[in-house]
C-alpha cells in the first residue's frame, strides 16, 4: 500500500512524492477542504477559513511538515511548506491571510526565541488557533525604522512597554505582536533596539483597526500603555533587535514571494478568460515576470532550506514580486476596467477590486521599493554615497 | 556580479574556466582549449559546460562558433558531415528566409532547418552571405539568405521532426546564456564607470537616481540568472521543456535591452561613440535577441498560449530539485 500522510521529510527525501501524497489527500478530502478554499470578500470569513484550514492541515500532519520538532512540527524544510502552499493554490485557493505571517514570523521565533517560549507559542500558531502580528512601523518611523520610539524599560523580570505601532497587519485578529522596541537611547539608532513578543490580551494594549482604501480593515494601530511583558518573551538579545528584524524582513521580502506568486498565478489564470488577442503581448510579459518571481523565489527557498543566510538579495525578490503584482493588476484593469473600477455587482468583483487597490500599495509594505533599490545598490552592487 | 554564492557552483566553475581561456583565445582555438566538442562527444548528455562557455563568451564578447555547434550537439557528425568537421547551425531570424550563423569562418559548412525538407546543408555559404555595405560594429553573426541557395538534404523531414525541438531548445538556451554574459558585462562596466566618473564633485554612483537605475538593472539580471540556472540544471537530467527554454530566451532578450538602456543612460554621451566598449556588446546582444525567436515574438507567443489554453505555465516545480546551487 502506498505511504499516506507526509511521510519522509528528510532533506534528500522525495519532494515530488510528498507533493503527490498531499495532492491525493486534497482530492480525497475535497468535501471538507473545498469550502475552506473558496473566495470571499468578507475578510473575517477569510481569516476564519484560513484558521480552519490550518487546523485541518495540522490534524493530518501536512501543516506540521517543514517545521522543527520544538515548534511542534514533523521536521523537513521550507520546501515542504512551499509545496503545500502551491498545491493548495492549484486546488483553487486564493486567500492565504494568516498563512503569510506564519511564513514571516514563525521562522523568526524558531530562530531567535528561547526554546521554551517556542514550544509554548508556535504550535498554536501553526494550527491556526493563535495568530501573530508584526509591530515595527510607527507613525513617525516608516522607512526610517531605526528612529522608532516605542520604549521598553526593564523592571524586575519584566519589561514595561510604552508607545504605539501602526500598520500592524492582522492585529485585529492576532493574539500576539512581535514588537521592535527601543531599550537603548535614540542616538544608538538601530543598536538600541530589541525584539519582544507582546501578548495582545495584556492590560494596557489597545488595538484600533484601520479602514483601508479598499474597504478591508487588515491594518491597525496598536497602543501600549505600561504593558508588562515577561523577559522570557524576548526574541533575541537585548540590543539585538535589528538583526532579528532583518531576518524577519528577509522572509517578508524574500521567501514569502513563493506564496505570493502562487496567488498571482491564480488571478492571472482567472483573468485570461476575459482577454482577447490584443492583450497577448502584455499577457506574455506578465507571464514572464511571473516566471522571474518564481525562479528567484525557488532559489531563495533552496538557500533557506540549506540553512543559508538570505541577506540583501531578498530585496530582489521584493522588487520582482511587487512589480509583477502591479503589472498583473494593471493588465486586469486594462482588459476589464468596469469590473475593477465601478461599483461591484458580486462578491467576486468586490474581491477583485480589493486586490487591485491592494496591489497599488505593495511597493510600500515590508520596506518601500526605493528602500529595496537602495539595498541592492549598496549591499549587492557595492555602490557608495559621496 | 556579486552573486557567486547564489548560483550553482559547478556551473560557475565551468564558466570561469571558459572565461580564462577566452581571455587568450578566440574562434576554434578557444573551443579546443575548453574541450567544447568533448562535452557532447558521447551524445548530448550534460551540456552545462557548453552553456557556461557561452555565458563566458558573452561577458568577454569574444567570437567562437560555439552556439552554432551546440545547436546540432549530439545529433552525430554523420550524416551531417560525412567529410569531417562538424557543421554550424544557421539559426532562423525573423519570419523570412534569413539565418544567422555564429562565429562563422569562410571554411565552415552550414546546416539549416527547412521545415518540409528537413535539415539541409548550404552548398556555398559564402555565396548566400549578406554583405553589409558599411563596416559593422560586431561581426559575430553572419547572416545568410538561404532562399535560392543550393542545398542538400542531410536529415530528411521524417527524422528531422524528432530533432527539431532539441535544436530549438539548445539554440534558445545557448543564446540566452550568452545574453546573460553580455548583460553582466554591460552592468559591470556601467557600475564601474559610475564609481569612477565625478560630476558636481561627487561620483555618479553616489546619486540615488543612478543607484536606483543600476539596482533595477541588477534585479532584471538576477531573475534571468535564476531562470537560466534552473533550465541549465534541468538540461543535465534530460530534455528541457520547450516552454521553459522559450521563456528563458524571451526573458534574456528583454532583460538585455533593459540593462543595455541603463548602461547607456549611466555612461552618458561617450557611450554613443563607435569605439566605446559598450557599442559592440550592445549590438551583439541586439542581434542575438533575434535568433531562434526574438523576445518580442516569443512574448506574444507566450501570451497567446496562456490565453487560449487558460493556463499560466509553471515551467518547473520545486520538486525538480533544480532550483538549488
Ligand atoms: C499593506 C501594508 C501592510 C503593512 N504591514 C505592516 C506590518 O504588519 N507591520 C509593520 O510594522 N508595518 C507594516 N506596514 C508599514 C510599512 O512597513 C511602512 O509603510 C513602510 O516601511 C513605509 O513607511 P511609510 O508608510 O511611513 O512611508 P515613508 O517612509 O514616509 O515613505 C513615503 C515615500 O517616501 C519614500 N522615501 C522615504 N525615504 C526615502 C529615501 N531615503 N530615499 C528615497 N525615497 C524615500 C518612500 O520610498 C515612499 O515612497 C505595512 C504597510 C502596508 C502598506
Amino acid at each position: 500500500m502506498a505511504a499516506r500522510g507526509p511521510g519522509d521529510l528528510s532533506q534528500d527525501g522525495d519532494l515530488a512524492g510528498f507533493a503527490a501524497r498531499f495532492r491525493d489527500w486534497l482530492t480525497e478530502e475535497s468535501a471538507v477542504v473545498a469550502p475552506l478554499l473558496a473566495e470571499h470578500s468578507d475578510y473575517d470569513l477569510r481569516v476564519d477559513n484560513a484558521r480552519a484550514l490550518r487546523r485541518l492541515l495540522c490534524e493530518h500532519g501536512w501543516g506540521l511538515a517543514g517545521w522543527p520538532e520544538e515548534a511542534g512540527g514533523l521536521g523537513g524544510s521550507i520546501l515542504h511548506r512551499s509545496v503545500v502552499t502551491e498545491e493548495l493554490f492549484r486546488a483553487g485557493w486564493s486567500g492565504p491571510t494568516v498563512f503569510e505571517h506564519l511564513e514571516i514570523i514563525a521562522p523568526t521565533l524558531v530562530r531567535f526565541a528561547e526554546t521554551e517560549f517556542v514550544r509554548s507559542v508556535v504550535p498554536s500558531f501553526l494550527d491556526g488557533s493563535r495568530s501573530w502580528s508584526q509591530g515595527f512601523s510607527e507613525p513617525e518611523a516608516g522607512s526610517d525604522l531605526a528612529s522608532l520610539r516605542t520604549r521598553a524599560v526593564r523592571d524586575g523580570d519584566d519589561f514595561v512597554v510604552n508607545g504605539g505601532k501602526i500598520w500592524t497587519t492582522w492585529s485585529k485578529w492576532a493574539h500576539w505582536c512581535l514588537a521592535l522596541v527601543r531599550t537603548g537611547t535614540a542616538e544608538e539608532r538601530h543598536r538600541g533596539l530589541t525584539m519582544i513578543a507582546i501578548d495582545l490580551s495584556s492590560p494596557g494594549v489597545e488595538v484600533h483597526p484601520i479602514r483601508q482604501a479598499n474597504g478591508t480593515d487588515e491594518l491597525a494601530q496598536v497602543h501600549f500603555t505600561d504593558v508588562r511583558v515577561p523577559a522570557a518573551q524576548l526574541v533575541g538579545e537585548v540590543g539585538g533587535g535589528w538583526n532579528v528584524a532583518l531576518y524577519l524582513l528577509a522572509r517578508e521580502r524574500g521567501t514569502l514571494s513563493w506564496l505570493r506568486h502562487c496567488a498571482f498565478r491564480h488571478w492571472l489564470t482567472a483573468g485570461t478568460e476575459v482577454m482577447a488577442e490584443d492583450s497577448d503581448r502584455q499577457l506574455g510579459a506578465v507571464v514572464l515576470q511571473l516566471a522571474g518571481v518564481r525562479a528567484a523565489a525557488a532559489r531563495l527557498l533552496s538557500r533557506a532550506a540549506d540553512g543559508a543566510e538570505l541577506g540583501p538579495e531578498a530585496a530582489f525578490n521584493k522588487l520582482l514580486m511587487t512589480r509583477t503584482e502591479q503589472s498583473l493588476f494593471d493588465l486586469l484593469r486594462e482588459v476589464d476596467g468596469v469590473r475593477v473600477a465601478l461599483p461591484a455587482d458580486s462578491p467576486a468583483e468586490v474581491l477583485q477590486q480589493q486586490e487591485y487597490l491592494f496591489s497599488r500599495i505593495v511597493t510600500i509594505y515590508g520596506g518601500s521599493q526605493q528602500m529595496q533599490l537602495t539595498t541592492v545598490a549598496r549591499h549587492v552592487l557595492g555602490l557608495r554615497d559621496g | 556580479m556579486a552573486d557567486a554564492s547564489l548560483r550553482p557552483a559547478e556551473y560557475l566553475g565551468f564558466r570561469d574556466a571558459a572565461a580564462a581561456i577566452l581571455g587568450r583565445h578566440s574562434g576554434a582555438k578557444a573551443l579546443d582549449a575548453f574541450g567544447f566538442t568533448d562535452v557532447y562527444a558521447d551524445g548530448a548528455g550534460d551540456l552545462r559546460p557548453a552553456y557556461a562557455f557561452l555565458e563566458a563568451q558573452g561577458s568577454s564578447c569574444v567570437s567562437t562558433p560555439a552556439l552554432g555547434l551546440l545547436a546540432l550537439a549530439g545529433i552525430g557528425v554523420d550524416p551531417l558531415a560525412p567529410d569531417g568537421g562538424a557543421p554550424l547551425f544557421g539559426a532562423p531570424v525573423g519570419r523570412s528566409s534569413l539565418v544567422a550563423v555564429p562565429g562563422m569562418t569562410p571554411e565552415d559548412r552550414v546546416v539549416v532547418d527547412r521545415p518540409g525538407a528537413g535539415l539541409v546543408a548550404i552548398g556555398d555559404p559564402s555565396a548566400a552571405r549578406r554583405t553589409p555595405p558599411a563596416p559593422v560594429a560586431d561581426d559575430y553573426l553572419t547572416v545568410l539568405d538561404v532562399d535560392g541557395a543550393e542545398c542538400r538534404v542531410v536529415v530528411a523531414e521524417e527524422e528531422a521532426g524528432a530533432l527539431r525541438e532539441g535544436i530549438v531548445v539548445r539554440t534558445q538556451l545557448g543564446a540566452a546564456a550568452e545574453l546573460l554574459g553580455l548583460t553582466d558585462r554591460l552592468l559591470q562596466d556601467a557600475a564601474g564607470y559610475a564609481g569612477q566618473r565625478a560630476q558636481f564633485g561627487r561620483t555618479l554612483s553616489s546619486f540615488q537616481a543612478m543607484q536606483h537605475l543600476l539596482a533595477w538593472a541588477a534585479t532584471e539580471r538576477h531573475q534571468l540568472a535564476c531562470l537560466l540556472d534552473i533550465a541549465v540544471a534541468r538540461s543535465a537530467n534530460g530534455p528541457v521543456d520547450p516552454q521553459l527554454a522559450r521563456a528563458v530566451k524571451a526573458m534574456a532578450g528583454r532583460v538585455f535591452h533593459a540593462v543595455a538602456q541603463t548602461a547607456i543612460q549611466v555612461t552618458g554621451a561617450i557611450s554613443f561613440t563607435w569605439e566605446h566598449s559598450l557599442n559592440r556588446p550592445h549590438q551583439r546582444g541586439m542581434a542575438l535577441d533575434q535568433l531562434a525567436g526574438s523576445s518580442a515574438d516569443l512574448v506574444v507567443a507566450i501570451g497567446r498560449q496562456a490565453r487560449t489554453e487558460g493556463v499560466v505555465p509553471e515551467l518547473f516545480t520545486l520538486a525538480d530539485g533544480a532550483a538549488g546551487p
